[in-house]
């Protein structure tokens, strides 16, 4: 079963639009898991709120989350996220 | 990730994995003349074969070169096929220069073939290079061209095939027909009673190679709702898996960034490992990786997920 990620990434990587979505949704519950794990379970607001988030802002708040501690990390990165380009 | 749309029209290269797992129904599909000679039987993949091409100062490697035999008898030939997802103007001389390479390193008749998968340009592409002066002909180069957006898909649908499933979708289509083309695509494949592992492969080529918009995808389901109940439970299934890619691939690649933060850059070899995860593996490797250090904790990671391999 080697073949069975390239295939598809290939033909994805150079032409995928809709990929885009089913990606972002796969890095949303992602993140999700990881900001329960790092700041305890957090709200269904918040939880929205990620999910409503862009390829690239759940790629920085992931990278952003290695360094929480605690909710209010999470909040003060929500609030001064950058509008979606 | 990396998704590169030009407007409508995308650029695809057509997998070597594809061809590779189906060399001998794409020769059936597209070469009878030389299926007939062909032992299907016997193949050797020849891999990496590369060129150094001097005037583009870096080195090429070969799509798909295939050591083949002859059916009767005990020679032996060499299948070279290149694929273009782009028109280049010089593509006949370079198919050339490594034609001329093969041939020297194998001493074997080599038979060229140029598949070309771009949507434009539409006219029809050359499959000659020549050399020549007013008083000779020096050279006279030719091969195989596939040129898929000049055949019609129509042809290939009663095709048993499972290269012709996968590439009816990069074939000229009406733009009115592109629903129905990716429908007609999965129900060919649907019959070809293949293993899950290739039909779940040729499934992915044909939502890749042809992505509908979101009224063509109405359209679809539409077409998708008149089916029988096996056909149609068998496209749903396809496009569940198509979801589920998706999705796993984004888990994938966020992995990648949170580790290459975590533990330092890591090595090609480990974001292929990576990128094969089933998503519960993900979730687990993201988990993890929190509570990593360095590169060891990766690696005492995969030992103990994956101790086998």
């Amino acid at each position: 079963m080697e073949y069975e990620t390239s295939w598809h990434r290939e033909g994805r990587e150079e032409g995928r639009i809709q990929g885009l979505e089913e990606g972002r949704q796969g890095m949303a519950s992602l993140v999700i898991r990881l900001l329960n794990r790092r700041v305890g379970m957090i709200e269904e607001a918040v939880v929205e709120k990620v999910r409503n988030l862009q390829p690239e802002q759940l790629e920085n708040l992931g990278e952003a989350l290695l360094d929480f501690t605690n909710t209010a990390d999470l909040e003060r990165w929500l609030r001064e996220v950058p509008p979606s380009r | 990730m990396r998704f590169i749309c030009v407007g409508t029209s995308c650029s695809i290269t057509i997998s070597k994995q594809l061809l590779g797992t189906f060399f001998a129904e794409f020769i059936e599909l597209f070469l009878p003349e030389v299926s007939e000679y062909l032992d299907k039987t016997s193949f050797t993949f020849l891999d990496k074969e590369l060129f150094t091409d001097i005037n583009a100062g870096h080195t090429h490697e070969a799509d798909l070169v295939v050591k083949a035999k002859f059916r009767n008898g005990d020679s032996f030939f060499i299948v070279h096929i290149e694929t273009q997802a782009q028109h280049q103007r010089d593509f006949p001389i370079r198919f050339f220069r490594y034609f001329a390479k093969l041939h020297e390193k194998y001493s074997l008749p080599v038979y060229p073939i140029a598949v070309l998968s771009f949507d434009r340009p539409r006219h029809q592409q050359p499959s000659l290079y020549e050399v020549g002066f007013a008083d000779l002909k020096v050279l006279r180069f030719r091969y195989r061209t596939i040129q898929l957006n000049q055949l019609d898909w129509r042809e290939y649908l009663g095709r048993s095939n499972p290269v012709a499933a996968a590439l009816m979708s990069k074939m000229r289509i009406a733009q009115e027909d592109r629903p129905r083309v990716k429908l007609e695509c999965l129900l060919l494949l649907t019959t070809l009673k293949l293993d899950p592992s290739r039909v779940k492969m040729i499934s992915g080529f044909i939502d890749a190679y042809l992505q509908l918009t979101s009224d063509e995808m109405d359209e679809y389901r539409r077409e998708v709702s008149k089916l029988d109940k096996p056909d149609q439970e068998a496209v749903v299934e396809y496009e569940t898996s198509w979801h589920r890619e998706g999705r796993r691939e984004g888990m994938a690649s966020l992995v990648i960034r949170l580790l290459n933060r975590r533990v330092g850059m890591i090595e090609q070899a480990v974001v292929d490992k990576v990128q094969k995860l089933q998503p519960e593996q993900l979730e687990n490797l993201s988990e993890s990786l929190l509570d990593f250090s360095n590169p060891a904790d990766l690696d005492r990671w995969f030992r103990e997920v994956l101790p086998s391999r």
